[in-house]
């Protein structure tokens, strides 16, 4: 009996220690947090906001690198330093050497529609009532229309057609259908937050980088100058207060992508002689934007908002908001008016910018058709607004010389879809041929 | 903590009920009055009568054992009830005998034995697959086997490097030359894309990891995407010296016992034991000597295309003059003087390897102590990797019932490295991208160096000034019980833990001359980084045996498995350093984050295994198992895998062991088997869920959703097998034929896929497709010779494998990078290099331009080389869009090996060819080489044999590149070993035993590659991007050099 009970005893002992491990099945993520948890509580919709602009700024795959490169490539104001990066020398030669499988336009367009996305979940969540506290519910739900109006006007400048709600088999709309749409979120946001100042739980997590309603009035002016809306676009222009700041800010660890991706390496691309500008274009001489632009060597390299990783990258720049007013006259027509808005960018000195940009030229008072003054605007946006990511649609605007053409001032009109894109969603549009 | 609770006491209501059930089924019987038998006898070779010392004497069905002595006597003390009894004994090399034993009223039993030498291990001994010990003439699948002789004086470090040319079915590749180099294996093929498809590693019952951990190449990311994975793979803490044997499953037809692991192959390594006696001092010393094998040829043309070479540091006129850029393509040429780099890059490297082991036992007690040290520099100059490792195992008998083991094994790895090849501030790619026209060795008055092409490091910065080290220091334990309370009943219980911390420091010093490109960190850098990561094994057996009848008899086997691990990586990064200081402290910009990542994951599987032996020849086995994995949601986690296999052994049917042929064709086996399995690891342990991730932007707190979506459904892919062999042996078995075909799929098959980014995310993980593997192996074993003083062996190993994945796209691109051309094709196998093509005539010649065109201002002359595009012009050029094609393959269509084993008194030579033939490699180098000036076509450029601006057009100077340029024939043949080694018993010092042996590594290829070696890739153990050549380190020829004393 003994040595049975001593054999019981061990048995036990030795099946007891299967018992040792936790046997758990089911772990949560310390690293994560879930999707759900984050977009149904006021402090992770204000974390995630500003993961909206993370998503936005930061990285050479993020919108505002590859916004400004591939307008910048396409429209020659960059020139590729090593041409052993495919992805910028195909961007640059244009043309056939354009294709889905560009990792550039697949980065662009994949993180555009992820941010659209985004968007749409925050916009969702606080209509689903996710911040009791109104004032911050309407500064939340702005400040994400303001950065999804980004992501359907950056693909509504980049390609013909756009998935405007994101979703399985997401269905495509013209390019104009977006913008319409940019613009509606821009004033639906400046109605969203009326007259009241942002409440203060919401800048004390978002920061005041932005000035959301000039912001708004900004971005609503461009896209309907793009529409060729021409009123809502003045309106819109009317409302910006040219002596607010609105930009992305960034330092040693979230570093201004064109400056870590690109310009410090001097090994990927690089700042055109001229702005890349065709010879009846080029910069007057004694343009201050050109230093504050390029830097005196030769080829030159780009200095502007792309100095070092702490730089800004400006959300639009006072300059765009004369130039928008120009362009509004000048295609009504009332020339003179536009003539006056020409020479407002002419004689702005850099002391008068609060961008520290400015010609500091006298003023023109040679321009008399609506042809020269149009020039004239498009020649000063291409100084003005250099490296904003405006440059491909300005040439389409403006029916400079396209792809193939004499003397072709961009080698692409739009861009084909992914192959990302195309080879997962059947409602992708066919590419345009150039 | 009151989870935890629960958790334990549901166990314990779960399963003490069936321990006890057992125990109490054992108790009457072992009750029972039992006599003590002393049995004894003397174990001799059948033919020449030489004892056999160290021979295994078993009592089937109990615990008790012995081992004869040095006169090849043994005594066995048992208490056993009287009754029928087997006997079985094995000895390394000899067939295992088995022979009934009778106890009865004597209780003094002397019984000698007689074994038959086993020349082609028909008769071995195996375990895995089966838990219990069987013959490899048993079992219903295939399973290859390798003793420790085969492992000795490789002249490598590194047990899976030591297995190459010795398993069929299994292509071991070595991908970096560095002296821990990382080696993959792939056993039939792969078996996943979206996880490794390296095999289970099970050491002594502990199953181990042997991840491929980057601590000490964060600096820079590689190829686009982390699927690669350069640097060395843990499997190299594990010491060579102490191995006795290696079972090798390749198929998971097998698998029930090892379950979800076991996905691709098992490699069961067992250790040295102890045995009884007097201590067995064993020690060796080795002496090995690396150097580099073959040079990838630099230009030596003594002239260049540009300007005359100034040393600046800065300006494009200096940047790539050889090719088309900045708008220019420079027409003339400038007189250089052309260096050698690679005398500046690589050494002739020295290393040694000393080990010392002393193994014994006495009474009930069985010992193994072991210690080495390693050390071993690398071909690239200040590179070195050492390895001190320390191992003990006791066997410790209780009773005649019960027996337990535990081992434990320290190892300690420390190494030199350089940065990976992947990244331009690496040794070898430092050269790749340097025109060699400057004196690296020249220094100015403050005695720096001088900056090479504008933008580049000097090799000689990365050789000398760049410190990046890693350390792991890691303990292996094991601790294993293993009852018999009843005849044919026993209950084993194994647990294993497993871990490890690594540790990887980086330093580079500020670049002293200007124009470094940023990247790579001319302001100086610092980083760290620390994985810790710990494994967790319980597995619990219990196993029946009984003879239902004199003809049939029945082994159940009912198993458990408890596995959990956990993983935790921290890092941190810096940039612009203070001078003197070589730590994080010392950076001025902490441009990265520091980040902290732990993950866990726990897998349960229980399985049912039975066996009936119809008259020892024929065996049936079916299994069933269920597993479930806490990285798939409860939906999908518990998953159920059958197995069925059987085995016929005609020659051991009687009409066959009376029919005249029998001696002619002594064994003829056929065998089946089935098996499914599933990966149960084979997504990421939060892989499932939505997840939202935290990074600071500007020092505020964000969140941002993960581009991969969550997929709650997510299941475990599931694979099945079938596998048929036959091995024939002629002339007692003296000849030997091992033939298997096998066909395995794997369903549903797990994909991080790409989703149309308009659906709000980049990839999902889901299962789709399939992946499939069909192939051959065959082994031709023949003891060709033997007599007193003569005996030769020689083995022919053949495989193939044809991979081919099935996706519901055409194709899955594996890195961002275009010139990293390893994709998935649906119809192609795993990893084809998919890319641009040249334009070709019909007859297969290079299209080439017909007219000049302008590039970037330069007017390019016609009679150049183009890409191939969708249709032809008008004009017969190509025109439309690019054309991408599968390029190449970098999985062999074959691989086959020789060895020859003689040896002759006390000689003993031996050879191994290695071959891997068919298969490409994405020659990055040659490419790179080209377009910097130093490969053979610029050098051809220069001497007019091509047409200038050739080397541009290839390079994607001019459009994109012409990536099938890259793809280059990678077959070899190697002399992977040849050795020689003398035998004396010297009557000095007490020895008993003195080895001297020189081996040489490596020392031959026969191959066409351009480059360093075919045998390489630089996306490391990367499960999809293979044979890829950037920058990676060759591998040596290595001699060695070894004595081996024993006392």
């Amino acid at each position: 009996m003994n040595k049975y009970l001593k054999k019981l005893v061990i048995c036990t002992i030795a099946a007891s220690t299967l018992i040792l491990p936790a046997c758990t099945l089911d772990y949560t993520n310390p690293n994560a947090a879930t999707e759900d948890a984050v977009l149904s509580n006021p402090a992770g919709l204000l974390a995630f906001s500003n993961g909206l602009r993370r998503r936005y700024t930061l990285g050479g795959a993020g919108p505002l690198y590859t916004t400004i490169s591939a307008s910048g490539l396409t429209t020659n104001e960059l020139r590729v330093v090593n041409a052993g990066n495919a992805d910028i020398a195909a961007l640059s030669n244009g043309g056939n050497n354009v294709n889905g499988l560009n990792p550039i336009i697949i980065n662009m367009w994949q993180n555009l529609n992820i941010l659209n996305a985004d968007c749409e979940r925050v916009i969702a969540a606080v209509a689903a009532g996710a911040i009791p506290e109104r004032p911050l519910a309407n500064a939340v739900q702005a400040h994400a229309h303001l950065l999804r109006a980004l992501a359907l006007g950056w693909m509504a400048t980049f390609w013909e057609q756009v998935p405007l709600q994101t979703g399985k088999q997401a269905t495509f709309l013209p390019r104009t259908a977006a913008l319409e749409e940019a613009a509606r979120l821009c004033e639906e946001g400046i109605t969203l937050l009326g007259a009241a100042p942002l409440p203060a739980s919401f800048t004390a997590v978002v920061g005041t980088d932005i000035d959301l309603p000039n912001a708004l009035s900004a971005l609503s002016a461009r896209y309907n100058l793009m529409l060729g809306r021409l009123d809502q676009a003045l309106t819109a222009a009317n409302r910006v207060n040219l002596t607010s700041r609105s930009r992305f800010v960034f330092d040693n660890i979230s570093q201004n992508p064109i400056f870590r991706s690109s310009f410090v390496t001097n090994n990927v691309h690089e700042a055109q002689t001229n702005f890349g500008l065709s010879a009846n274009l080029v910069p007057t001489s004694g343009d201050q934007r050109v230093p504050f632009y390029l830097s005196a060597v030769v080829p030159p390299r780009g200095r502007g908002f792309f100095k070092a990783d702490e730089d800004p990258i400006p959300l639009y720049l006072p300059g765009e908001i004369i130039l928008i007013r120009a362009e509004v006259f000048a295609r009504q027509n009332r020339l003179a008016d536009a003539a006056t808005e020409i020479n407002r960018i002419l004689t702005k000195t850099p002391a008068q910018d609060i961008w520290g940009l400015g010609a500091s030229l006298p003023a023109n008072n040679t321009l008399f058709n609506q042809a020269s003054i149009l020039e004239e605007i498009y020649r000063n946006r291409s100084i003005e607004l250099y490296l904003s990511g405006l440059r491909l649609d300005d040439s389409r605007r403006f029916n400079r010389p396209g792809p193939g053409a004499p003397g072709s001032e961009r080698n692409r009109n739009f861009y084909p879809y992914p192959f990302t894109e195309r080879d997962n969603n059947p409602n992708t549009p066919p590419d345009p041929a150039l | 903590m009151k989870k935890l609770i629960l958790l334990r006491s549901r166990w314990l209501k779960m399963i003490t009920p069936v321990a006890m059930l057992f125990c109490l089924a054992t108790a009457p019987v072992a009750n029972a009055q039992v006599p003590m038998y002393k049995l004894t006898g003397t174990v001799t070779d059948a033919v020449n009568g030489d004892p056999l010392i160290g021979a295994s004497i078993q009592i089937k069905g109990t615990t008790s054992g012995t081992i004869t002595d040095v006169q090849g006597k043994y005594v066995l003390s048992v208490s056993l009830k009287p009754g029928e009894y087997v006997l079985a004994i094995s000895f390394v090399g000899y067939a295992r005998t088995e022979q009934k034993l009778t106890l009865g009223s004597q209780t003094e039993v002397i019984q000698d034995l007689k074994l038959q030498e086993d020349y082609i291990g028909l008769d071995e001994v195996v375990v895995t697959g089966t838990s219990i010990a069987t013959s490899k003439k048993q079992l219903g699948n295939s399973l290859h086997t390798v003793s420790s002789k085969q492992l000795q004086s490789t002249g490598t470090p590194s047990l899976t490097a030591a297995l190459q040319g010795k398993i069929a079915g299994a292509q071991i590749t070595q991908n970096s030359g560095d002296p821990a180099g990382g080696i993959s294996v792939r056993l039939r093929g792969v078996s996943s894309i979206n996880s490794s498809s390296e095999p289970l590693y099970i050491i002594d019952g502990v199953i181990v990891n042997n991840n491929t951990n980057n601590v000490s190449n964060l600096s820079v990311g590689i190829g686009g995407n982390s699927d690669f994975q350069p640097g060395q793979n843990r499997l190299v803490d594990i010491n060579p010296n102490d191995i006795e044997r290696i079972e090798v499953l390749n198929g998971a037809a097998a698998a029930a016992i090892y379950g979800s692991r076991a996905n691709n192959g098992v490699i069961q390594i067992f250790t040295k034991r102890g045995s009884l006696g007097k201590p067995k001092i064993t020690v060796s010393t080795s002496v090995m000597v690396n150097q580099l094998r073959k040079e990838f040829e630099l230009n030596t043309v003594p002239e260049r295309f540009g300007p005359p070479v100034t040393r600046t540091g800065v300006g494009n006129e200096q940047r790539l003059p050889g090719i088309l850029l900045f708008n220019r393509l420079f027409p003339t040429k400038t007189p250089v003087t052309r260096y050698n780099y690679w005398d500046d890059v690589f050494k002739t490297a020295v290393g040694t390897d000393n080990y010392v082991s002393v193994a014994g036992g006495k009474d009930d007690t069985k010992y193994f102590f072991s210690g080495s040290f390693f050390k071993n520099q690398g071909i690239v100059r200040n590179t070195d990797f050492e390895r001190f490792t320390g191992r003990v195992r006791i066997d410790q008998k209780i009773n005649d019932w019960m027996k337990f083991s535990s081992g434990l094994n320290f190892t300690r790895s420390f190494a030199n490295e350089k940065p990976d090849g992947n990244v331009f501030n690496s040794p070898i790619n430092s050269v790749f991208i340097t025109d060699n026209v400057y004196n690296l060795n020249e220094r100015d008055a403050n005695g720096n160096l001088l900056p090479v092409e504008p933008v580049r490091m000097n090799p000689l910065s990365v050789i000398n000034d760049l410190k990046q080290t890693n350390l792991t220091n890691r303990v292996i334990g094991d601790f294993q019980v293993n009852l018999a309370p009843i005849k044919g009943l026993g209950i084993d219980y194994v647990f294993g833990i497993d871990t490890y911390s690594q540790l990887g420091q980086n330093f580079f010093p500020r670049v002293a001359y200007p124009g470094v490109n940023a990247a790579i960190f001319p302001d100086g850098y610092a980083g760290t980084a620390n994985a810790q990561i710990v494994q967790l094994n319980n597995d619990f057996n219990i196993t029946y045996q009984a003879d239902i009848s004199e003809k049939l008899k029945s082994t159940t086997q009912l198993g458990a498995t408890f596995q959990y691990d956990r993983t935790n990586f921290t890092q941190a990064q810096g940039r612009d350093m203070v001078p003197f200081i070589e730590t994080l402290n010392g950076a001025s910009n902490i441009f990265v984050p520091p980040t902290e990542n732990r993950s866990e994951r726990s897998i349960q599987g229980y399985f049912l295994q039975q066996t009936f032996n119809y008259k020892d020849y024929l065996f049936v086995t079916a299994a069933g198992r269920v597993d479930a994995s806490s990285v798939f949601g409860p939906n999908n986690r518990w998953q159920f895998f059958p197995k069925a296999s059987a085995n016929l052994i005609f020659s051991e049917m009687d009409f066959w062991k009376n029919a005249s042929f029998a001696n002619k064709i002594s064994t003829f086996k056929i065998r089946a088997a089935y098996g499914e399995s599933g990966n149960l690891t084979g997504i990421g342990p939060y892989d499932r869920f939505s997840n939202t991730i935290a990074a600071q932007l500007v020092g505020r707190q964000s969140l941002f959703r993960s581009t991969a979506l969550g997929n709650p459904n997510v299941k475990p892919e599931r694979q099945g097998e079938i596998e048929i062999g036959t091995d024939i042996y002629f002339v007692n078995n003296r000849f030997g034929i091992e033939l298997t075909w096998y066909n395995k799929e794997v369903r549903d098959l797990l994909l991080e896929r790409n989703i149309a980014p308009s659906e709000g995310g980049a990839t999902v993980t889901t299962n789709i497709g399939s992946l499939t593997n069909k192939g051959i192996e065959l082994a031709l074993r023949a003891n060709i010779l033997k007599n007193k003083d003569l005996s030769w062996n020689a083995t022919l190993i053949f495989s193939r494998n044809r991979n081919r994945v099935n996706i519901p796209q055409e194709v899955i691109r594996f890195s961002s990078d275009a010139n990293r051309m390893s994709s998935a094709v649906n119809g192609f196998p795993l990893g084809v290099f998919y890319g641009t093509a040249y334009a070709r005539n019909a007859d297969g010649s290079l299209l080439l331009t017909n007219r000049p065109q302008t590039v970037g201002g330069v007017t390019l002359q016609a009679g150049l080389p183009q890409n191939e595009r969708v249709s032809l012009g008008a004009d017969g050029q190509p025109t439309g869009a690019l054309v991408n094609r599968v390029l190449g393959d970098p999985n062999p269509r074959f691989t086959t090996s020789l060895s020859s084993d003689v040896t002759w008194k006390g000689w003993s030579f031996r050879v191994l060819f290695d071959a891997v033939q068919g298969f490409q490699v994405n020659n990055l180098n040659w490419t790179t080489a080209n377009n910097v000036g130093i490969g053979p076509l610029a050098a051809q450029e220069l001497r007019g044999e091509l047409p200038r601006g050739w080397v541009s057009l290839l390079g994607g100077f001019g459009g994109e590149r012409i990536r099938e340029e890259m793809v280059k024939d990678g077959s070899f043949v190697k002399l992977r070993e040849i050795g020689v080694s003398y035998n004396l018993i010297p009557k000095a010092l007490g020895m008993s035993n003195l080895t001297l042996g020189l081996s040489a590594r490596n020392l031959i290829s026969w191959d066409k590659y351009p480059g360093f070696d075919p045998e390489v890739n630089s996306g490391g153990q990367s499960n999809r991007i293979r044979g890829d050549d950037f920058g990676a380190v060759p591998i040596p020829r290595t001699f060695q050099f070894t004595v081996t004393a024993q006392f």
